[in-house]
């Protein structure tokens, strides 16, 4: 089924959000989105990626000098209930005092539609949705993955001109959540509308995203797809925040970085203080007597989890380095590999800040 | 099960602590229907009394009926947005508020119905109006209306539904006709119980307030046992069960039928945990 009306283009402009307590959420946003597409605000908690939501939805409202526009109209003023956005909430929202049909009727009601089209195109939305069979039953009788099918059959059946989704997949469990991501992710191609969606997974990000904004104190710290976040972060914190990675900090002399563990070919670095980062799956393991081996380190751990192994390696830098290899090789804790790293794998930064701490732990398992 | 000593024991105690308090209401209520009272029911049994009691104080039962209807009108009116408003604010003196809210329940009747008529008694109008007292019985059952109903607000994520309701379009009033009284109703209805029950039975402000023609039922009740034969008083009080009963019966029905709802709502976690969709 496709929207009768196609989603608009979204703009902000210099976009800020002061709560009242002084509290500085989101410093000023410039963010274009286009229509149709699928843009992914993604972050830790205290990010500023719900106000930005929020704000769009029109249940906050930027400071002075902020304006949002839903194609060339000025929605900046307006409420919500006059914007025509679909909404699905973290906790879903539904009224517990009507049923799914009644739920899912709801919008329409409320734009004063005849009862006949009404019920025809709730009927539609159900079948749709896989939900005929729950029509009459009401929202406490439902399963969490139930609960948000008809959350978002409400959001959508009003043709509403953005879908706003704010964390829809978070109160599920691990099973639930990649199926019914897989589901969102179809629903939002085929209906083709423009859809924003908030989560601080990034796994469900780069699964739903045409593009990501990742944003970090209120502030944008990378837009753009999903493999050039991965694979081109900008800034440390992207790099670390998206996926795992490895960490290598040196200095750099003729082209070699000096590591604890031996040596690092960096090309593409000049003389001086760098740092580069490495993807776990980007980290190739070599033969201790190979010439390639100009990095060496002991296993201290592995995790074997099916398809492939996960090694961390002491030696190489103070902190652990996470090497994956395929899971059919056996690595024992106290073997000595030797590793190599490809120039044009690495992801080169200048060293601004010193590497955040918790960047060990998403390293390291436990 | 073997039943030893002292279950008998306590049995027996039951019984009697049962019978302090039953026979008194029991003997009430046979006194007015008793021909006569001191000879006893072997005078007959009559409704006469009851017929006698609704000749001469069948203003006070209307008055009743009629200040409990426009106290629960009023509380509904005043009470349900001002608890909505109180749940709603974020501050502290709207939480301070809802503390302060609990005094005319602590403050004795007579001391509010003193303050009423230091303050309003000199109105001549309203003074010998029926509508002083409905002040009273306002200013006393409002806070039981506003806490039961700001209770429900609080235990359910009202916030988020409205913002559900605004973002398909939904006005103000829309929402909270459509979702915010509807998932209030247990505590508006238990209020609004609460709000007649003690309407009815009310006695220390009320007399304080009443006029020789403004007297509601527990004021001519009081009149009655000073003034009338026994037998009078007695069908007054068997009147006056029978108003209330219905009203006790309904708050603990409400009370029970809240409970087994809210119990499933509490078992939703486990079919999203086995992960039951089709």
């Amino acid at each position: 089924m496709k929207l009768d009306q196609q989603g608009v283009s979204i703009r902000l402009e210099n976009c800020s959000k002061t709560f009242a307590d002084g509290n500085r959420a989101l410093q000023p946003l410039d963010l274009e989105i286009r229509a149709g597409e699928t843009l992914v605000l993604l972050g830790p908690s205290g990010c500023g990626k719900t106000t930005t939501l929020r704000m769009i939805a029109g249940l906050e409202f930027p400071d002075a000098g902020g304006r949002i526009l839903f194609g060339d109209e000025d929605v900046t003023r307006l409420p919500i209930e006059k914007r025509q956005v679909g909404m699905v909430f973290q906790s879903y929202a539904l009224f517990p005092n009507m049923s799914v049909a009644q739920n899912v009727a709801y919008g329409l009601k409320v734009q004063k539609c005849a009862k006949a089209e009404i019920r025809q195109r709730v009927d539609e939305m159900l079948q749709m949705m896989e939900l005929s069979h729950l029509a009459e039953r009401k929202i406490d009788q439902l399963s969490g993955g139930q609960r948000q099918r008809v959350a978002l059959a409400r959001a959508i059946i009003t043709n509403p001109r953005v879908l706003l989704l704010d964390e829809p997949l978070t109160a599920l469990d691990a099973i639930l959540r990649d199926r019914l991501r897989a589901d969102i992710d179809r629903l939002l191609r085929s209906l083709g509308i423009t859809a924003i969606y908030v989560t601080h997974d990034q796994e469900e990000a780069m699964a739903l995203g045409d593009r990501i904004v990742v944003m970090d104190h209120g502030r944008v710290a990378q837009i753009g797809t999903p493999k050039q976040i991965y694979f081109q972060p900008q800034s440390d914190f992207v790099a670390d925040f998206i996926g795992q990675i490895n960490a290598f900090e040196g200095e750099v002399r003729n082209q070699w970085m000096t590591l604890p563990g031996g040596r690092l070919h960096c090309p593409h670095l000049a003389d001086g203080e760098a740092r580069v980062y490495c993807r776990p799956e980007d980290i190739e393991l070599v033969d201790m007597d190979s010439v390639d081996a100009h990095l060496q380190g002991v296993v201290e751990q592995t995790q074997f989890v099916g398809d492939r192994n996960r090694l961390w390696l002491a030696g190489i830098m103070p902190r652990q380095v996470l090497v994956e290899s395929s899971g059919r090789v056996e690595f024992a804790p106290g073997q000595r590999v030797g590793i190599r790293v490809r120039s044009e794998k690495m992801i080169a930064l200048e060293p601004r800040e010193p590497i955040r701490s918790e960047s060990v732990r998403e390293v390291s398992p436990c | 099960m073997k039943r030893t000593p002292s279950y008998y024991l306590q049995l027996g105690f039951t019984l009697l602590i049962c019978a302090f308090m039953l026979v008194p209401v029991l003997m009430s209520v046979t006194a007015g229907v008793t021909e006569n009272y001191f000879k006893g029911i072997s005078s007959g049994l009559t409704l006469r009394w009851v017929q006698e009691v609704l000749s001469i104080y069948s203003d006070t039962l209307w008055l009743t009926l009629k200040l409990a209807l426009a106290t629960l009108a009023v509380n509904l009116l005043v009470g349900v947005p001002a608890a909505y408003v109180l749940a709603r604010s974020k501050s502290r003196w709207a939480r301070l508020f809802e503390e302060i809210l609990v005094l005319p329940v602590a403050i004795p009747g007579l001391a509010i119905a003193l303050a009423l008529i230091i303050a309003y008694g000199g109105v001549q109008d309203l003074r010998t109006s029926w509508l002083f007292i409905l002040i009273g019985h306002v200013i006393y059952t409002l806070p039981f209306m506003v806490r039961a109903v700001v209770a429900v607000l609080h235990s359910i994520d009202f916030r988020q539904l409205e913002e559900g309701a605004s973002s398909l379009g939904a006005g103000f009033l829309r929402r909270f006709f459509d979702v915010i009284v509807p998932n209030c109703r247990g505590g508006i209805v238990s209020g609004a119980l609460m709000t007649l029950t003690l309407s009815v039975g009310e006695f220390n402000l009320t007399w304080m307030l009443h006029t020789p023609l403004t007297k509601t039922l527990p004021v001519g009740l009081a009149d009655a046992y000073a003034s009338m034969r026994l037998e009078i008083s007695s069908a007054y009080t068997l009147i006056f069960l029978v108003m209330l009963l219905p009203l006790l019966l309904a708050t603990q029905w409400n009370g029970h039928r809240r409970k087994a709802q809210a119990r499933p709502a509490v078992q939703t976690p486990a079919p999203v945990a086995k992960g039951v969709t089709s």
